[in-house]
């Protein structure tokens, strides 16, 4: 018998039907909705730089979630069935918080950042309340996420800051000859 | 001055480790969901913390700003150190199970990258290979950490050597998250 933590036992045994129609939009639609907004960063409102570090971050966590829930092997605590049918991976880390908590990471300084913060909560909340996640994976979606979005970023900045650079420095020779 | 507010930062770098392991040790003394409780109040501190990052960079004034005083000469933003520094916490917090490990991970973080920088600060002319860290620097690394092998087990002894060599390479990834990285992969395998 696995144990879980009282919080997420106590959140996945509370049932609302509109929390549950709210939580299974969520399970379905988080991955889509992204996507969109990365294409709207793209074309729309032309923020290049974001939209790039974030799937960038994107890829890595593609990568890394799958496998560490397979090197990790934990069993989903599926405490909810009524809910949602349990899915067939397994449980840590969570891939739905890591992926907003990427979103968290890219507008931690933005006018944006309390809505970001909003559906953050709100989308992390929902895995437990559907009892396919427990607290520490919810968690351990958000450290890799952050993680990942903070170096992409990093790496990405000095990359696109030398390439202006040299290119500015380019266009001055060009200007002094 | 400078000498100062760097001693001033890694004295607040030890601190806030001590503060973290003394809270989880008095909450595995008191209760047996010591591990939960301390997943908690990670999440909260990081969304509480984000939050103060959020209103510094929007000029909002929070009694934390003096924090952001001795923060992060290195940081692509303010604060962004001790976010890292959080993550580290919050990576062994989700990722080991048990409570020796986790508490050596954090020792480790939180002692020896600061004994290691101050060292190296202080011995600035006896230069290595290696982030210019004197050998000095890794001698203290040692030294300082060891200690929590007598309370986590003479396994960590290998950890704190390949901890050592870790903090001293110039990688990308910070430190702060780089050594709990560490401590995380070792202890899952052995």
């Amino acid at each position: 018998m696995v144990e879980y933590d009282t919080f997420s036992t106590w959140l996945s045994s509370y049932n609302s039907p509109i929390v549950t129609n709210i939580s299974l939009f969520i399970d379905l639609f988080t991955y889509p909705i992204l996507f969109l907004f990365l294409l709207y960063l793209v074309f729309v409102k032309n923020d290049k730089k974001r939209a790039l570090a974030m799937a960038a971050a994107y890829l890595i966590l593609l990568l890394l979630i799958p496998s560490l829930k397979f090197v990790f092997s934990e069993v989903r605590p599926c405490s909810a069935p009524w809910k949602i049918q349990c899915p067939s991976d397994y449980s840590l880390p969570s891939g739905h918080a890591a992926a907003v908590a990427v979103l968290l990471a890219a507008y931690l300084t933005s006018p944006t950042f309390p809505f970001a913060l909003f559906v953050y909560v709100i989308v992390s909340l929902s895995r437990i309340y559907l009892g396919v996640h427990v607290f520490k994976d919810v968690l351990a979606g958000t450290v890799l996420a952050f993680a990942s979005f903070l170096l992409m970023n990093k790496i990405l900045s000095s990359k696109i800051g030398d390439y202006y650079i040299k290119a500015r420095s380019r266009d001055m020779v060009k200007k002094k000859w | 001055m400078k000498a100062k507010s760097e001693l001033a930062r890694q004295i607040l770098h030890i601190l806030l480790g001590m503060c973290a392991i003394g809270g989880m040790l008095i909450l595995w003394k008191l209760t047996h969901g010591w591990h939960y409780i301390s997943i908690s109040i990670a999440w909260l501190a990081m969304i509480a913390y984000c939050t103060v990052v959020y209103l510094h960079s929007r000029k909002v004034k929070t009694p934390l700003d003096v924090l952001f005083t001795y923060m992060g000469k290195r940081d692509s933003f303010p604060g962004e150190g001790a976010l890292w520094y959080l993550l580290g916490i919050m990576l062994a917090l989700s990722f080991l199970d048990r409570f020796l490990y986790v508490i050596a991970s954090v020792y480790i973080l939180a002692v020896g990258d600061s004994i290691s920088t101050i060292y190296s600060y202080k011995n600035k002319y006896v230069q290595s290979f290696f982030k210019g860290r004197s050998w000095i620097s890794y001698l203290a690394f040692i030294i300082f950490t060891i200690p929590i092998s007598l309370y986590a087990g003479v396994l960590v002894i290998p950890l704190i050597l390949i901890c050592t060599l870790a903090e001293s390479l110039d990688l990308r990834i910070n430190d702060n998250f780089l050594l709990p990285l560490i401590c995380v992969i070792y202890f899952r395998l052995i």
